[in-house]
């Protein structure tokens, strides 16, 4: 009874660290929409269901109605079907965040060929499910990590660490769990450590600790705007020149390198004409070259003289 | 195989020639769009690797009954979708292009490549589970069922003379399986008619001159004109 209600609780304070997780990047996201976080955001809240969804599954169909498992012959569990679900997700979220719209359908299908070796011929001597979940979830990881160090995303980071939470859970789950109990206890943790590495993630943690301080440079940025725009605001009334109505500059993300041609707003040509002498720096939002967000010196001439990150 | 007629061979041979004929034919187009329009269309690519497909049927087909590899599992099963065999995964192949190409047509870019992942996970699974090939007929049956009734749709819908030209072929082409289903074997006249029905057609069909849509003409023709007149100024 002590035992259940631990595992209970436990289990409320995953779901718990999963909601503090998510408040950060859902206050970001309504004041500025962004469209791969938003997905971000139904990818936590999906995953969070999954695992605790499951977690519960198995108490209701071990403790409560008694059964024992496979829940379909020969080998089917509901931690299977919770794990490879969990990595069919990521999978099809790694898609999305790449690009690949046309192969939507191969984590499912990857998914579906797993839940019928299980049904179907249950443990043989070539563990294909656990080989190629294996293969899948050091995928995932290493391109996550490929892609937090290179991009200095935290976010990117965390999603690493949560596949490979999950994972060191299920083997220990699969191989070292002998019991009900245990098993319950290592789904539980799995779905603790997955949640509180996110929250980490959503809460600049790794950002600010380990790869780059974003929050640092927000902070650093918004006063370079106040200060820009206190002339506007207490100055003369200015025109726009009719004559220099559009200026395009090619820019270069000092972090990642990622270029492209910047069309600069017409506030920012204003402020750089009405201060001729003055070398500007004129801030680069996400979203322009890559995700970073950067700034640069612009001179009279519109000429880009560095960056600032 | 053994008790082969003359029926059989011709049978053979006649699908074999029939399906280069046409893919020649339609290469032909294809390299005379691409000089009027600089461009060939998804569609016709897809329709090419269709006709390639039925080409490999026809020699895997030929192959079994010269007997230069044994008739016998895991290389033939003498039945269309019943199990994976060397002659049975071109009929596969046949259905993952028509479902394909019905979410082509219909603009589901996200499915468009899940029958090729589907078909590769059912040959992975045949081998890695010992034999286990049970839901092939499933997906043979249904799937190829299902695509050819949605190209029908998808033809009428977009007035699309490709789509309709290729849902005519394939249904004369199942009409012939379904007859050898319902007991007939390959020396009756009425499934030689079937087969060369559907082989005549399909030369029509790749020469261009089946073209029921007309509205489908006059876009092509807009294309033209837009492609020319862009080249000239």
């Amino acid at each position: 009874m002590e035992t259940d209600i631990l595992l209970w609780i436990t289990w409320g304070f995953g779901v718990f660290i999963t909601l503090v997780a998510l408040k950060p990047i859902v206050r970001e996201n309504h004041t500025t929409f962004n469209a791969m976080t938003d997905n971000f955001i139904k990818l936590m809240v999906v995953l969070a269901i999954m695992q605790a969804g499951g977690f519960a599954a198995k108490y209701f169909y071990g403790n409560v109605l008694g059964f024992a498992e496979p829940i379909i012959a020969k080998n089917l569990r509901i931690d299977m079907i919770v794990l490879f679900g969990i990595l069919a997700v990521m999978l099809h979220f790694t898609l999305y965040a790449m690009g690949f719209r046309r192969h939507y359908g191969l984590p499912w299908i990857w998914y579906l060929f797993i839940i019928v070796y299980f049904i179907q011929l249950g443990n043989t001597d070539i563990d294909v499910p656990i080989m190629s979940s294996a293969v899948v979830a050091g995928g995932l990881v290493c391109l996550y990590l490929y892609k937090a160090f290179k991009n200095r995303s935290g976010l990117m980071f965390g999603i690493a660490l949560y596949i490979g939470a999950n994972v060191v859970f299920a083997v220990s789950n699969q191989y070292i769990a002998s019991n009900l109990v245990s098993e319950e206890i290592c789904d539980l943790l799995g779905f603790l450590c997955g949640s509180v590495v996110l929250a980490f993630a959503t809460w600049d943690v790794y950002d600010r600790y380990l790869l780059y301080d974003r929050a640092q440079e927000r902070s650093i940025k918004s006063t370079w705007i106040a200060k820009l725009m206190q002339p506007a605001i207490n100055g003369p009334q200015v025109q726009i020149i009719t004559g220099l109505t559009q200026v395009k500059r090619h820019v270069t993300c000092p972090v990642c390198k990622a270029d492209t041609t910047w069309e600069m707003p017409k506030d920012i040509i204003q402020l750089r004409l009405q201060n001729a002498k003055e070398i500007m720096v004129v801030p680069i939002p996400a979203d322009t070259t890559c995700d970073h967000e950067y700034s640069v010196y612009l001179n009279h001439a519109f000429e880009i003289l560095g960056y600032k990150i | 195989m053994t008790d082969l007629t003359i029926t059989d061979w011709l049978s053979a041979y006649w699908v074999i020639i029939a399906m280069s004929i046409m893919i020649l034919l339609y290469v032909r187009r294809m390299i005379n769009e691409h000089k009027r329009l600089g461009k060939v269309t998804a569609v016709k690519k897809i329709v090419l690797i269709a006709f390639f497909i039925e080409l490999c049927s026809g020699f895997m087909n030929l192959i079994f009954i010269a007997n230069w590899l044994p008739a016998v599992p895991p290389f033939y099963v003498n039945s269309s979708g019943d199990g994976i065999a060397l002659d049975t995964i071109t009929t596969g192949l046949t259905v993952t292009i028509g479902i394909s190409f019905v979410f082509y047509l219909f603009n589901f870019e996200r499915l468009f490549y899940t029958p090729f992942y589907a078909m590769l996970a059912i040959i992975f699974y045949y081998f890695v589970s010992g034999g286990h090939s049970e839901l092939f007929p499933y997906y043979v049956y249904i799937g190829g069922v299902g695509a050819l009734l949605l190209l029908y749709i998808a033809s009428f819908r977009l007035h699309d003379n490709y789509a309709i030209g290729l849902a005519i072929f394939y249904t004369i082409a199942f009409l012939e399986v379904v007859l050898l289903m319902l007991g007939l074997d390959g020396n009756s006249i009425i499934v030689a008619v079937a087969e060369f029905c559907a082989y005549a057609f399909g030369i029509i069909y790749a020469t261009g001159v089946f073209k029921p849509f007309k509205t489908a003409q006059q876009r092509e023709k807009k294309m033209v004109e837009v492609s020319s007149t862009v080249e000239t100024k």
